[in-house]
């Protein structure tokens, strides 16, 4: 028989996901594990860089759209990878590492979500505020980070 | 005076214009996570960009003709086709790239949605590429992309420790936390995004677009081996901005505006406004030149009237490659993919792509029917030949590291 591209199809999803990093089923406790840390690692990148946009913000020393413009893109980023983990099939026993790990990603988001608020409202205060959530957020990745490595 | 200022021109165009989205992103993006342990890629690469340059430059200023119009005549067809089907692929994929560049800079100085900017870019480009001039091009968006030296003004203003940013780059070594392919991964994303196919293509081509000849040869190598180096100190400030400011804090770089912030720490507002001024030149630049390049390489394998050194109306079926090129680039952004992950991409199968583009260069180089008494010397032919076996490894490498790191994961 011909091979018709049909054939192929299968072999090129594949090949797909594993080029684009996309999320695929976790085969053990340790490759969910490993897909905790990288979530956590990713989400306290995007609150880093939310960190580092309101302090600047603060300081006067970044243009309003261009901050609101990075902010709102790590606030986009933390939905895709809370998302991206949600939807692994958690191996069984690991339902509460899966919990701790969305229920962060999610009170990051919404910290760099209230940055994004404050950063386009420009009030000092809202910023002070959106800083300490912002830090609180980041120390409890941190935890994570450290206890999942 | 007036070779002067020729010279002098031609050096701070090709300064501005080395840079492009896929050096200001992977740049960043490495120095972030590896520090400046992988600053010798980057010196490889421009040294390898500097020797194939000047042998395509070379050949276009004695043969009159652009590298890869003698590519099929002197290789045949088949070597032809292959070479225009993979070196095409990666430039029109470098061309959306960008494209997604500009509007994404765009994005950062208004706030208005990059994929609205994205046909308005996309009929600019092609505005500019039919209707401007090759040297206005040229001149224009490589001087204001001079811009990106505030990343190196924002290194110094950082106050490093010199010492250890050169003991960094001078001894590399691969961070404990990294995997050695990931390690590996980024140095090919590195070389693939310092080699970028277009560039010899556009510089080839631009030679016959600007009728140089044999005397132009000294500018031509004052462009080649001034020019590009200090291009490539700015693709070296960018990594070391983020090795100051974005490592430390833990940021991983994945979009435009995280490459901008460490500008914004070191120089404030007006250092960030020349940021973004540089981001839009850079790309803008670079999307011209590669917007040429895809309908070079396509005119020159099937012996059309190409260049703008023609009248539109002389060499249609080359400007209605440019055109058809701009709205495939405009479909493809509005898909909504992320231009950040198609630059990421476009570095790697720069990589892949290389030898195809690289080795037919040696070979008409090197052939006296065109070259004359200019064929290759010793020296051209030794780091061409050591260049043309790295190319080969980088390249066969490429796509397992790639599958094998889930890209750089």
């Amino acid at each position: 028989m011909r091979p018709t591209w049909r054939s192929f199809g299968p072999a090129l999803l594949v090949a797909g996901q594993l080029l684009a990093g996309c999320v695929t089923p976790a085969t053990g406790a340790d490759s969910y594990h490993d897909k905790a840390s990288t979530t956590v690692g990713a989400a306290a990148s995007e609150v880093a860089t939310a960190q580092l946009t309101v302090r600047l913000v603060r300081r006067d020393r970044i243009q309003k759209p261009y901050a609101d413009e990075t902010v709102t893109a790590s606030e986009t980023a933390l939905g895709s990878i809370g998302n991206a983990f949600g939807s692994v099939q958690p191996p069984t026993g690991d339902d509460r590492l899966r919990d701790e790990v969305t229920t962060l990603v999610s009170d990051a988001e919404d910290a760099v979500a209230h940055a994004r608020i404050a950063v386009r409202r420009g009030d000092s205060r809202d910023l002070a505020d959106a800083a300490r959530e912002l830090s609180r957020s980041a120390h409890q990745l941190a935890k994570a980070q450290q206890a999942l490595s | 005076m007036k070779k002067v200022f020729s010279i002098a021109l031609g050096v701070l165009t090709a300064i501005g214009g080395f840079v492009d989205i896929g050096d200001m992103v992977t740049n960043s993006l490495v120095g972030a996570r590896f520090g400046l342990s992988l600053a010798w890629v980057v010196v490889v690469g421009v040294l390898g960009i500097c020797v194939f340059a000047e042998m395509s430059g070379r050949v276009a200023a004695v043969s009159g003709r652009a590298t890869f119009d003698l590519v099929r005549e002197r290789l045949g067809p088949r070597v032809g086709l292959a070479n225009l089907l993979a070196s095409m692929a990666v430039t029109l994929l470098t061309f959306v790239a960008e494209i997604g560049g500009v509007a994404l800079a765009l994005e950062l100085a208004t706030s208005v949605n990059y994929l609205l900017w994205i046909p308005l870019v996309a009929a600019a480009v092609w505005l500019v590429l039919w209707r401007t001039k090759f040297s206005i091009i040229e001149n224009v968006f490589g001087l204001l992309g001079l811009a990106l030296v505030v990343f190196a003004v924002a290194v110094w203003q950082l106050g490093p420790d010199w010492g250890m940013l050169w003991h960094d780059a001078t001894h590399p070594t691969k961070p404990g936390t990294e995997g050695l392919p990931t390690y590996l991964y980024y140095a090919v994303a590195l070389f693939g995004a310092a080699m970028t196919p277009y560039e010899v293509f556009f510089f080839s081509s631009g030679g016959v677009e600007e009728r140089w000849r044999e005397s132009d040869l000294t500018t031509m190598r004052n462009n080649v081996f001034v020019g590009f180096p200090l291009g490539g100190l700015l693709s070296l400030a960018i990594a070391a901005t983020a090795a100051l400011v974005l490592l430390p804090a833990g940021i991983q770089v994945d979009t435009l505006g995280q490459v901008g912030l460490p500008v914004a720490v070191a120089l404030g507002k007006l250092g960030l406004a020349v940021a973004l001024l540089g981001f839009f030149a850079a790309t803008f630049g670079a999307a011209c030149e590669t917007g040429l390049s895809v309908g070079y390489s396509i005119a020159q394998y099937f012996g059309w009237q190409w260049g703008k050194y023609v009248r539109p109306r002389q060499a249609a079926r080359f400007h209605l490659v440019l055109l058809l090129s701009a709205v495939i680039a405009a479909a493809v952004l509005l898909t909504t993919i992320d231009p950040i992950k198609v630059t990421e991409y476009s570095v790697v199968f720069s990589a892949v792509a290389l030898p195809l583009t690289y080795f037919p260069i040696l070979v008409v180089a090197n052939d006296p029917d065109y070259m004359g008494n200019r064929v290759n010397g010793r020296l051209a032919n030794a780091l061409g030949t050591v260049y043309l076996v790295l190319i080969l490894i980088v390249a066969l490498a490429a796509i397992p590291l790639m599958i094998a790191t889930k890209a750089g994961m």
